[in-house]
């Protein structure tokens, strides 16, 4: 233990941009992921950390409030409609949570199984795809049962009028926004993520900025076609 | 293949989800008890859920650093003043303040050229709000991630639901305050 860590300690010595054959000897000798010692070696005291995070964070973060501002210029136009449905309302951060939460575990478990090799030239048929996308799929419909549920309890409390055919119509949006935006996100995911394994690429780097922002667009849109269509 | 479903994958997903629409739930609240004061600005809705993104976004990255560095042995558990925590702390703050000029530029652009209302106070607004909520989640960031790690928990587990959770909550909460001080 004492050893790596004095060769780790020599690593963080090594200019930010060099490839170096220590850094080889590291990874042959002690099994340390050439992804690992690239972490130290970023982060070492030579380096800038907030010019590194900077650099590496700035293009996706801006991509990402891109597709969600598009997204959110179609909720924008029916806002007259939108703001006054309370339930709704409460219900926009959570969704917003929900469906970039699933997209980065559906994208993140799906990488993992390319590299574990459970991906197949059929991967319709293969289980454990068809088991990831259930888990998913019902785990996304339970939480949205329960978060439409609390909001609509929430928003008797208010002076937002409640009937049977308005709580229909809440659950029916959130429901199809949900189920929508699972199926769009696995598919995604699974085109996305051979087309990048095939050309030799790590999945890992593109699927969940891609996939998280193809969700955050998706529900705005899908939302305020819902509301338009519903109310 | 029911079996399979059902398995310590699903029971673990689903209690963390769980976990996190609490957090997004108390900010949805929050957000239809002030309706007259956020949403009725316009361009509101266009950068809101991006603006709420963002929070998560950057301090979830922050955490994670946080946590692969302890794993390796780069950041000590008992030392919180180093150039890397530092270099972070520096980074979130900009990050944040970049993109929140941003969005408030997005939302200035569309009400002036879309919608023909002219509110240069909306750029000041969202950075306020970005400063301010940056001031709260990246301190709260920092010590759950060395708190967890210390009691022998990966805070990669457990901080990615809760900074969204509580990113949502900071973000409204720092948006009243803006609105408030504008």
């Amino acid at each position: 233990m004492k050893e790596i860590r004095k060769h780790l300690e020599a690593l963080k010595k090594i200019g930010k941009r060099e490839h170096h054959p220590l850094i080889h000897r590291i990874h042959t000798k002690y099994k340390i992921s050439r992804k690992t010692l690239f972490y130290v070696k970023e982060y070492g005291p030579h380096s800038n950390v907030p010019d590194t995070i900077l650099r590496e964070s700035v293009q996706i973060l801006l991509l990402s409030a891109i597709l969600s501002a598009a997204g959110g210029m179609a909720l924008e136009n029916i806002k007259e409609i939108f703001i006054v449905i309370v339930p709704l309302i409460i219900l926009m951060p959570t969704l917003n949570d929900m469906v970039g939460d699933y997209g980065t575990i559906i994208s993140s478990r799906f990488s993992t199984m390319l590299y574990e090799g459970k991906v197949k030239k059929k991967w319709w048929m293969e289980s454990s795809i068809k088991i990831l996308f259930w888990q998913i799929f019902i785990i996304a419909l339970l939480t949205t049962l329960i978060s439409t549920t609390v909001a609509l309890i929430v928003s008797l409390f208010s002076s937002y009028q409640l009937n049977a055919l308005i709580i229909l119509k809440v659950f029916t949006i959130t429901i199809v926004d949900v189920a929508l935006l699972v199926i769009i996100m696995f598919i995604s995911s699974v085109v996305l993520g051979l087309h990048y394994f095939n050309k030799k690429e790590d999945p890992n780097n593109f699927l969940i900025p891609i996939i998280t922002s193809v969700a955050d667009f998706g529900n705005m849109i899908i939302l305020a076609v819902l509301v338009v269509l519903l109310f | 293949m029911i079996k399979g479903v059902f398995d310590k994958n699903f029971k673990e997903i689903l209690s963390f989800q769980v976990v996190s629409i609490i957090g997004g739930l108390i900010a949805g609240i929050i957000l239809a008890y002030n309706t007259n004061k956020i949403l009725l600005i316009p361009g509101m809705l266009i950068t809101l859920p991006a603006f709420l993104d963002m929070r998560g976004n950057i301090s979830g990255s922050l955490a994670s650093r946080l946590s692969s560095g302890l794993f390796l042995g780069v950041i000590k558990p008992n030392t919180i003043r180093t150039k890397i925590i530092r270099g972070n702390i520096y980074a979130s703050l900009l990050l944040a303040v970049i993109i929140a000029l941003f969005l408030g530029l997005i939302t200035f652009l569309f009400n002036n050229f879309v919608l023909h209302v002219f509110t240069p106070e909306i750029i000041w607004l969202f950075l306020i709000a970005g400063i301010i909520a940056n001031m709260i989640e990246v301190p709260l960031t920092i010590v759950l991630t060395f708190y967890f790690f210390k009691k022998g928990h990966d805070p990669n587990n457990i901080l990615g639901p809760f900074v969204t959770s509580s990113g949502d909550i900071t973000s409204i909460v720092s948006l009243l305050i803006a609105l408030a001080l504008i």
